[in-house]
């Protein structure tokens, strides 16, 4: 009994000497594995806010839009009011460059978009997952004359948000065609 | 600080008190360590590992160590000893078995053949004949200072690796040349006084092999050139083996290696087996498909051509792909984002493809080309199919197998084997090969005594002893 008990001192003793000794030291390291540990312990899904169909359905119609906009007038600029991180915003600067040197612009109109699901992936993730269907033609840079006619393409597209300052912003995009090339 | 506390604070940190204490810690925070494993990942749990209290653990652990040594080793070396006179009282009282003999007194000479054929040492009286004292094992208490010992070498291997060791990954497709420099290298884990090691070598094949076609693997395997001196007409010869089978192939770019350069070997390195290749252990732990990605214009001009390292082995996993500025000189970037997936041995199943086994047997590619967030091209592509896209023209044109190589140099390692080989050696010698001690003393009335000592196992030993008085009484002995 004599012996348990002085092993159960030892063991008390040197889990506050390992915590206090490294928060004193190292309180970088030892407090984040915390937030891991209270993070594993405390999320519960099924508590978090869903993102309703409606207010997924108008964020995505307006990033649309604003998109088919920014590429008919080849206007980057426009791309800084749409919320969307700098990687996906470079991706369509490339892409406007592109066309420009290809002196040709591209002309989207939206058809139709649905909301198919909304997952709440956590506190400030959420996923969409929509069918849309849009007419997308070529012209010419200079004279917008017609350089292909209009192709209706159907497409399943899973965005990704995150939730900054109370607003959701597109963080990736993930489409698939559905009427395959 | 007095000498009386500076001598308690030397004999305890040098104590059996302090090493039980510390096995203890050592066992909470591993329980410690091993918690935080469950929920962060490993190079987290690797920074907890290296936080102070560890430190001050591993100080203690071998400041006792050093201390234990030093402290106990007059009392190993008096372990070590013959006693002076075995027959006296003082030395005899130190034998807890005595057995009482009803044999004669001439027995001595007969057990004195017994125990030497079981390997004791003996020591008799030739004037009188009045005893005999035997002994085995008589060095079995240095077995514990070559056990503490080996933590001293274990400590001195970690300190050398802390210092000089070098780990570092290098993903290699077949052919290509690895010639140990930093660029080459995925990620490196360095020490402190570390640099790359030199180590060159080229990668020839790369061979999975799958049961039944499964995705598991039976084995995996690099062909590798130890050195660089491959002469043009062994590459010239390559070439024109090419259309022998893949067996037939390795085993005469082997001949003509051997052939036409000594100095160049040919090895084999398997999964998860080290090879030495120079100044490095060469392993391979994983291996992957590159593709020969062609990109040509309207006009048949190729515009790029490379291999792409991609992790798309696995069934129904894709990997991206998007053109680096350098690559293209035409003055803009390609905005597009390349998403490939592979099939093995391709086939259709429900109007979606599948892969039938692991087998390359009908190579096909998913491909789906994305510009800004749009697809422009989404379907299969086989091996050197062309598609047409944006006034361009893409092909896969050829196909090579990649692997992940483990590159480590630790100069360590041999103080670390060094240190496990005395542990074990210790723990034997000290466990199986203990000290006995057996006496037989004549008194002057001509009865005869068997006395026995042993280090462990004492009621093990005494049946032992028993059962050898019954044999001398018996005459069998």
């Amino acid at each position: 009994m004599n012996y348990i008990k002085k092993i159960i001192i030892i063991f008390t003793s040197s889990i506050l000497f390992f915590f206090t000794v490294s928060f004193l030291t190292q309180y970088e390291n030892i407090s984040q594995s915390f937030v891991s540990f209270s993070t594993l312990l405390g999320t519960n899904k099924d508590k978090l806010p869903p993102v309703k169909k409606d207010k997924a359905l108008q964020i995505i119609r307006l990033f649309n839009e604003n998109i088919a906009k920014a590429y008919f007038l080849q206007n980057a600029s426009l791309l800084k009011a749409v919320p969307m991180t700098n990687e996906l915003r470079l991706n369509y600067e490339k892409d406007f460059y592109f066309l420009k040197q290809k002196k040709k612009i591209m002309q989207i109109e939206i058809l139709d978009i649905k909301v198919k699901d909304t997952t709440r992936l956590s506190e400030i993730l959420a996923n969409i997952k929509t069918h849309e269907l849009v007419k997308i033609r070529y012209l010419n840079a200079a004279d917008k004359t017609e350089l292909s006619q209009y192709k209706i393409m159907e497409y399943e597209i899973n965005y990704t948000l995150e939730l900054t300052e109370k607003r959701w912003k597109i963080t990736a995009i993930n489409v698939s065609s559905l009427n395959k090339t | 600080m007095n000498k009386e506390s500076i001598q308690n604070i030397w004999n305890f940190l040098g104590s059996r008190n302090l090493s039980v204490i510390i096995f203890i810690v050592s066992m909470t925070y591993s329980f410690i360590l091993f918690m935080f494993a469950l929920v962060v990942p490993t190079w987290w749990v690797n920074t907890i590992a290296k936080l102070v209290p560890f430190h001050i653990l591993y100080m203690l652990f071998f400041l006792n160590i050093t201390l234990c040594i030093i402290r106990w080793w007059p009392v190993i070396k008096s372990q070590c000893k013959l006693p002076a006179n075995p027959q006296s009282k003082e030395e005899t009282d130190k034998f807890k078995l005595k057995i009482t003999l009803s044999a004669k007194s001439n027995a001595i000479q007969k057990i004195q053949e017994f125990l030497k054929t079981k390997g004791f040492q003996i020591y008799i009286s030739e004037q009188t004949n009045k005893f005999l004292y035997s002994i085995k094992g008589r060095f079995s208490a240095m077995g514990t200072l070559l056990f503490h010992l080996s933590f001293l070498f274990l400590l001195f291997g970690v300190i050398i690796n802390l210092l000089f060791r070098f780990e570092g990954t290098a993903i290699l497709i077949e052919g290509q040349k690895f010639y140990g420099l930093r660029n080459q290298y995925k990620n490196i884990s360095p020490s402190f006084l570390s640099s790359p090691p030199k180590t060159t070598f080229q990668v020839d094949k790369i061979n999975p092999a799958f049961w039944e076609g499964k995705m598991l693997f039976t084995s995996l395997e690099a062909a590798i050139f130890q050195d660089m001196k491959i002469t043009q007409e062994n590459e010239i010869k390559k070439k024109e083996n090419e259309n022998e089978s893949t067996t037939e192939k390795i085993i005469q770019e082997t001949e003509i290696i051997q052939e036409s350069n000594q100095e160049t070997l040919r090895k084999l390195i398997t999964l998860s087996t080290a090879e030495k290749i120079d100044e490095a252990m060469v392993t391979l732990t994983g291996f992957g498909y590159a593709p020969e990605f062609t990109l040509k214009n309207l006009n048949d001009e190729i515009l790029i051509e490379h291999y792409l390292i991609l992790n798309i082995f696995a069934p129904g996993s894709t990997d991206t792909y998007s053109i680096p500025t350098p690559l293209y000189k035409g003055g803009y970037d390609y905005p597009y984002t390349f998403f490939i997936s592979f099939y093995a041995d391709y086939a259709e199943k429900d109007g979606k493809p599948v892969s039938k086994s692991m087998d390359t047997n009908n190579i096909a590619y998913g491909l789906k080309i994305v510009r800004g967030s749009y697809p422009v091209f989404e379907g299969i592509l086989k091996p050197n199919q062309w598609i047409e896209f944006d006034d361009l023209k893409l092909s896969f044109t050829d196909l090579k197998r990649w692997g992940n190589f483990r590159i480590v140099r630790a100069p360590g390692r041999i103080f670390i084997w060094l240190g496990l080989i005395l542990m074990i050696a210790g723990l034997i010698y000290r466990l199986c090969f203990y000290r006995k001690e057996i006496l037989f003393i004549e008194d002057d009335n001509g009865k005869l005594y068997l006395y026995g000592k042993f280090h462990y196992y004492q009621n093990l030993n005494k049946i032992w002893l028993e059962n050898l008085a019954k044999k001398i009484n018996e005459g069998l002995i």
